[in-house]
């Protein structure tokens, strides 16, 4: 197991080298120099070139972003053009607000999503199915940030239920999870259905209807419990989705997470910011994916087998 | 007329037949139809520069009437007149992105499933990369070092749209080009090219149809999201995403603002994830009949 977990760990090297590499690339490519941008308008030519010089900007691109990775291993993303303080600081303060919004949404979404997609499947073709379909479509065709705007409007403008923007209290953090938790349900609800759809056709669930276990036990313990393997899956990659869904919302309820965080970066052309907030997020969504993996080797046999058979781990 | 040609009619005849079956197909398709002739013919019957982009302060923020149908926003300008236009931008930034990270994803993926070896090895670990990387954040690191304007925006959504149509296009070569026909256009000395041109994308038309709308879908909704927190259209420009954003100020008094561009996605974002799924269903071989 360890050697497993061990092995799949060195395969995410490749990953995030090759992730880090892309998002440097193309940041390096941002017109203007970057000793101008600190130094302001004002700045002597001496005074610039000093600075470059300082910053090492007059090396080779790729010892440039050697000494970003080896900075970032340690944990030093540079500072920012900004406020010249540790990019690395403002991060963390930002990220538990984008991690809280990231895992109610899905929570919420899987919680609520995954029986109603059961449901659904169990009673194909009903109003009950029927009427979860349409919903499901239309809320997979919405985004976020309008049914943000639609729900701030309805529940804090019109009704004055829940503060419309801000993260002061935690009331604060209602629309925009329920925001993310809304369109994220629509995707479960359909990968729940055309899963538990499938599953439910298999010889084996007949089997187990033909020797007269109940229908609600051959639903609970045969289907579902084939069923929820893709649907954990499902819920990993939807983190992901997450993550970029909640950065979006932040800025309909002005959040401040890593979202705002990265816009407000990308307007200020601060480059250290962006670079290391969206490495930062890419790699937690590869981390995200790395333990749905694990956890989906680890619960279904089939792949444990192959993965766990003595001598042989397979990634 | 050669005989993939032939047979590749009929099929889309089968496809098309098994398409209209389903009504809620050919609702999306009738919406997608309605928003293109709507927003195509737009230039005809509304005047662009006068009713979507000009200031008239003496008649901002006027609701919905016969006059204006959709309301007048905060510069006096005709909200229907914008999303119609808003139409324009969206589908012509998704067409073009489509084309483009198709034409750049099917070469990546023949190459990488034609040849293989190591270029193909190299070419598929790099699109893992680019897919590893969510759409959105690849598309603000784009306009963070590019800037925005629509032509970094296409350029932005094709650098996340082309690695899911080169899988696509590598799969297909994969089954197909050991298979007796592409052998005999082999043997009679067709070029490498030819055959791929010829012989192995026309297969894999199918799926990349149904993988088209879904991304077009996608980038629509990209296109708004990245519009709606600036860094998308600049602001004049009637996009539905920015039009969103400029509203949110006015939205408590005047809720129409918010209410039709959201509405104009939505209807382009599901006609084609209905036109998707109906193609989707038509072509899977599992479901004939």
């Amino acid at each position: 197991m360890a050697r497993f977990v061990f092995r799949r760990l060195l395969s995410m090297i490749p990953v995030i080298i090759g992730i880090s590499f892309i998002i440097f690339s193309i940041l390096a490519l941002t017109p203007g120099d970057p000793a101008q941008i600190i130094l302001g308008d004002g700045a002597t030519p001496e005074a610039i070139s000093e600075l470059r010089e300082q910053m090492g900007l007059n090396d080779f691109f790729i010892v440039r972003y050697i000494r970003y990775i080896a900075g970032a291993v340690r944990g030093d993303f540079g500072l920012s053009y900004r406020t010249q303080l540790p990019v690395l600081n403002e991060l963390l303060a930002r990220l538990p607000n984008t991690l809280v919004l990231a895992l109610f949404g899905v929570g919420c979404a899987a919680m609520v999503g995954v029986p109603i997609g059961i449901i659904s499947a169990v009673k194909q073709y009903t109003l009950i199915d029927n009427a979860t379909r349409v919903f499901a479509m239309v809320m997979t065709a919405i985004p976020a940030f309008w049914l943000g705007l639609m729900l701030m409007l309805a529940f804090a403008l019109k009704l004055r239920l829940v503060p419309a923007i801000g993260a002061d209290t935690w009331e604060g953090f209602i629309l925009p999870s329920v925001t993310l938790a809304i369109g994220n349900m629509a995707v479960m609800i359909r990968m729940t259905r055309s899963t538990m759809l499938e599953v439910i056709r298999e010889d084996y669930i007949r089997t187990a209807l033909a020797k007269g276990v109940s229908r609600r036990k051959v639903i609970l313990r045969h289907a579902l419990a084939n069923a929820l393997l893709p649907i954990v899956t499902t819920i990993g990659i939807n983190f992901g989705l997450q993550m970029g869904g909640a950065m979006i919302c932040e800025t309909v309820f002005s959040i401040p997470g890593l979202g705002t965080l990265i816009i407000t970066s990308v307007r200020q052309k601060d480059i250290p910011m962006v670079m290391a907030s969206v490495i930062f997020v890419a790699l937690t969504i590869s981390l995200v994916t790395l333990a749905m993996d694990l956890i989906y080797s680890f619960f279904d046999p089939r792949v444990r087998m192959q993965n766990f058979r003595k001598g042989g781990a397979r990634a | 007329m050669s005989e993939a040609a032939v047979r590749g009619k009929s099929q889309w005849k089968s496809v098309w037949i098994r398409f209209r079956k389903s009504t809620i197909s050919l609702m999306g398709l009738s919406m997608l139809a309605a928003l293109l002739l709507i927003s195509g013919s737009a230039g005809i019957w509304i005047d662009y520069e006068s009713q979507a982009i000009q200031h008239n302060m003496k008649q901002r923020l006027q609701h919905p009437s016969a006059e204006h149908f959709f309301g007048t926003d905060q510069f006096g300008r005709d909200v229907f007149a914008r999303v119609v236009f808003g139409a324009r931008i969206s589908l012509l930034v998704g067409i073009l992105t489509i084309t483009l990270s198709l034409a750049i994803g099917s070469v990546i993926g023949s190459i990488a499933g034609y040849y293989g070896g190591r270029v193909g090895n190299l070419l598929m670990r790099m699109m893992d990369v680019l897919l590893s990387i969510p759409a959105i954040l690849m598309a603000i690191s784009i306009v963070a070092a590019l800037g925005n304007g629509m032509f970094n925006l296409i350029i932005a959504l094709t650098v996340s749209g082309v690695p899911r149509f080169a899988y696509i296009v590598r799969s297909i070569v994969l089954t197909i080009k050991n298979q007796e026909f592409v052998e005999a256009a082999k043997a009679y000395g067709s070029s490498n090219s030819r055959i791929i041109l010829r012989h192995v994308l026309p297969n894999a038309i199918g799926p990349i149809v149904v993988q088209a709308t879904t991304n077009m879908a996608n980038s629509i909704l990209l296109i708004s999201s990245l519009s709606f927190v600036g860094l998308g259209m600049p602001s004049s420009t009637p996009e539905w995403g920015s039009m969103l954003s400029d509203a949110k100020q006015y939205m408590r008094h005047n809720p129409y603002l918010i209410l039709f561009p959201g509405m104009a996605i939505v209807t382009a974002v599901m006609a084609l994830n209905l036109i998707g799924d109906g193609l989707r269903d038509a072509l899977d071989p599992k479901l004939r009949n």
